[in-house]
């Protein structure tokens, strides 16, 4: 039903105030439950009845924009992931100018020369190292073998034993030589590590 | 078991080595050619930034000896230059005294210690008595019903150095094998000879203050195997022992 106007209140207001004498005239009354407001006539706050278009255009035109923002959103992800790029690839551009090119004497024939013999000296040691570690290690195995074969002669159940896999073996640690020893009671200095390592999410 | 009994006697040796500590003395053709590839490497190199900075540096002083300009002067700071950086970390160095890889023990040829030779493996030989002889051999100790070898080798390292020893012994497989006959002496229809199974193991505590050794013992390196062992026993050790 359509509310009554304002205008229509004055009455009630009226006969309200001369009947109950015993209120402080000074709070004004809510006579009817149409002024939903203490403020008075024409001042009370948004009453129901012209915000219902609003509000339907406003939610309207808010699921419009949103179902937008999810297809913009279902482009991208659609898009291939940009690729991490690798920072040791790329040379930093300060390292292309010339003025860090280092200027040396050029290799006279003899130093060339002797380069190359060098190389061809290395080549034979290192060949010869090959040949003699291939060698060990083809001594190692054959022993191997023959131990097993004599074992197993002995007793079936001890090489069964034998040929098990050592589960505990593997994985196998240990710290490499270094130049010098440790050197003891040695105190290292104390000192922090910051990390400045670029993480890239996808 | 029904079998017939074999006439040879099982025995479980362990070879420990304690691995090289420090790296081994490079080879005359190895250190040229390290030599050779630093230097390619310093004529393919760019100027990094802390040359960059000397250069500039010498540059500037180079100006100021010549037209006695006091720019920096005129700034009011003190400026560190690049040399002095270098001259301080080079003091630095100088003042840090690193432990000698040649070892006391190396000097004064301490066989029984374990710091000797900190570039090479070192083996565990012990003196054992073999029927009337007292003959240096791996520590070795018969093997008895109900166990495996492995375990027989094991025992053996925990007669000779105590239950306190951390090693790692190298998978289930015997590495080597040395078989000999009695002599005829004391050779039986039952008794022909006696079969002795290697395994090996790296020791993994560096310190044995706490293992009591109740024989006499060595740690000696490959090389010196040949004075101290037998010549059939020494060859087939040999082919199971890495240099």
């Amino acid at each position: 039903a359509e509310p009554r106007t304002p205008e229509s209140v004055p009455p009630a207001l009226c006969c309200f105030s001369s009947c109950s004498s015993w209120l402080p005239q000074r709070v004004p009354l809510r006579g009817s439950h149409w002024q939903s407001s203490l403020l008075g006539f024409r001042t009370s706050l948004p009453v129901r009845a012209q915000p219902k278009k609003k509000k339907k255009v406003d939610v309207k035109k808010e699921q419009a924009q949103k179902e937008r923002m999810k297809k913009k959103l279902k482009k991208l992800e659609r898009a291939a992931p940009e690729l991490i790029p690798i920072e040791d690839f790329i040379t930093p551009l300060k390292y292309t100018e010339s003025s860090r090119s280092r200027s040396l004497p050029d290799l006279s024939p003899e130093e060339s020369e002797r380069r190359v013999l060098l190389l061809k000296k290395w080549c034979v040691f290192k060949q010869k190292q090959d040949e003699a570690e291939k060698k060990a290690i083809k001594a190692l195995v054959e022993s191997q073998q023959e131990a097993l074969k004599e074992l197993q002669l002995e007793s079936e159940e001890l090489y069964q034993a034998a040929i098990l896999r050592d589960e505990g073996l593997f994985p196998f640690e240990r710290e490499g030589p270094t130049y010098t020893p440790p050197l003891p009671g040695y105190d290292p200095p104390e000192g922090k590590c910051v990390d400045i390592t670029k993480v890239y999410t996808q | 078991s029904a079998a017939a009994r074999r006439p040879w006697r099982l025995f479980g040796a362990m070879c420990l080595l304690r691995l090289p500590r420090i790296t081994q003395p490079l080879e005359k053709e190895e250190e040229e050619v390290a030599a050779l590839m630093e230097q390619i490497e310093l004529e393919k190199s760019l100027y990094s930034d802390h040359e960059m900075r000397k250069l500039e540096e010498e540059e500037q002083l180079k100006r100021k000896m010549e037209s006695l300009y006091d720019e920096d002067e005129a700034r009011g700071k003190t400026v560190i230059m690049a040399q002095d950086l270098e001259e301080k970390w080079e003091q630095k160095f100088l003042r840090f005294k690193a432990a000698p890889r040649i070892t006391d023990a190396d000097k004064s040829n301490d066989r029984k210690s374990l710091n000797r030779k900190l570039d090479s493996n070192l083996m565990l030989l012990v003196k054992q008595k073999i029927g009337n002889q007292e003959l240096w051999l791996l520590p070795q100790v018969e093997w008895q019903p109900g166990e495996t070898l492995r375990s027989t080798a094991e025992r053996a390292m925990a007669t000779f150095l105590g239950d306190h020893i951390q090693a790692k012994v190298l998978g289930n497989a015997p590495y080597g094998i040395y078989k000999y006959k009695f002599p005829r002496a004391i050779r039986t229809e039952n008794n022909v000879g006696a079969k002795v199974f290697f395994f090996k193991a790296f020791l993994q505590s560096s310190d044995l203050s706490q293992a009591e050794l109740k024989a006499d013992y060595l740690w000696v390196t490959k090389k010196e195997l040949g004075d101290y062992l037998q010549s059939e026993y020494l060859k087939k050790v040999n082919r199971f022992v890495l240099d």
